[in-house]
């Protein structure tokens, strides 16, 4: 049992997912097929057969949620599913992705972002605020021993967390967003955002 | 029949590893395998099985490859890696242990206190 051998089953169930997915599908009805055809050949008939087959087999969604799961894949379903979030919310603010320089107009949030860096700890690590005039994002970095999908669902609950302390510093005109967090690739360094836009 | 009992948490690994060290299995073939070989006392549930195959494959226990069935259908085959061998010695072992140290304690009888 080797990191090599789960970075390399990790890979390959990444870059060839849809086959991943359909020798998947194919494995589960063999299964079930094999099933039917055993229980045929004990006189039973085929209908009764096939609905006792999928019945002994469970469901079939878990059993497959819980082989992705068992790839790594959950971690990164995950991900995209906060990505696809993230560009939505993106594209509905237009401005937001640059970094910004704190204009005159925004000067009584300096403040605001001294207090949002000072919940830096051994944790979470302050990296950047990026605003525009309807909207703003607060970034901060975690790290992690592991990539895991049960550290990603910490991380992922901690962003939730973080968005509810950082709106909480925010003043009355700003409608919280929620948090999201993604991981850099190949590392156990995760990000994790909160947003929030004007109301 | 005699009567059948559950897979206990966490030992299903363990008798996929050793229903494959017998031989390359299909999934079907590894439910029958352990079946046949705790004389129908084992009940597991079917679809369970094939996380526990994904999961000792992603961990290099296991290796798989397309074949064909004793039916002639398309069906994929795992066999046992080397690691999956040292692993399946090492568990084999400590389950041994564990179930002499329980065992002796449930045997334990007021006079040997």
């Amino acid at each position: 049992m080797t990191l090599i051998s789960r970075a390399r089953s990790f890979l390959r169930a990444v870059l060839l997912r849809s086959r991943l997915e359909r020798d998947m599908d194919a494995e589960l009805q063999f299964h079930l097929d094999a099933r039917t055809e055993d229980l045929v050949a004990r006189a039973i008939p085929a209908a009764e057969a096939r609905r006792r087959a999928r019945q002994e087999f469970g469901d079939a969604l878990r059993w497959k949620e819980q082989g992705r799961e068992a790839r790594g894949l959950a971690a990164l379903d995950g991900l995209q599913a906060d990505l696809k979030y993230g560009l939505r919310w993106l594209a509905r603010s237009p401005g937001v992705a640059a970094t910004a320089t704190l204009s005159m107009e925004w000067r009584g949030l300096e403040t605001r972002i001294g207090i949002l860096s000072g919940k830096s700890n051994s944790l979470y690590s302050f990296q950047r605020f990026v605003h525009s005039a309807r909207s703003l994002m607060v970034e901060y970095k975690v790290i992690a021993k592991e990539v895991t999908s049960v550290v990603w669902r910490d991380v992922h609950k901690a962003a939730q967390e973080m968005a509810g302390e950082v709106n909480a510093e925010l003043s009355s005109g700003w409608e919280p967003q929620g948090g999201i967090a993604s991981i850099q690739a190949g590392t156990g360094v995760y990000l994790i955002q909160a947003l929030a836009k004007r109301r | 029949m005699a009567k059948q009992a559950d897979v206990l948490q966490g030992t299903l690994d363990m008798l996929i590893l050793k229903a494959v060290s017998l031989g390359p299995l299909h999934g079907y073939g590894v439910l029958l395998r352990i079946q046949q070989i705790s004389g129908d006392r084992l009940t597991i549930q079917q679809g369970s099985l094939y996380p526990a195959l994904y999961r000792l494959e992603h961990q290099g226990l296991l290796s798989s490859e397309w074949g064909e069935s004793e039916n002639k259908r398309k069906a994929k085959y795992y066999r046992l890696t080397a690691a999956g061998r040292r692993q399946l010695q090492h568990s084999t072992r400590s389950w041994n242990e564990i179930a002499d140290i329980i065992g002796a304690i449930l045997e334990t009888r007021p006079e040997e206190i």
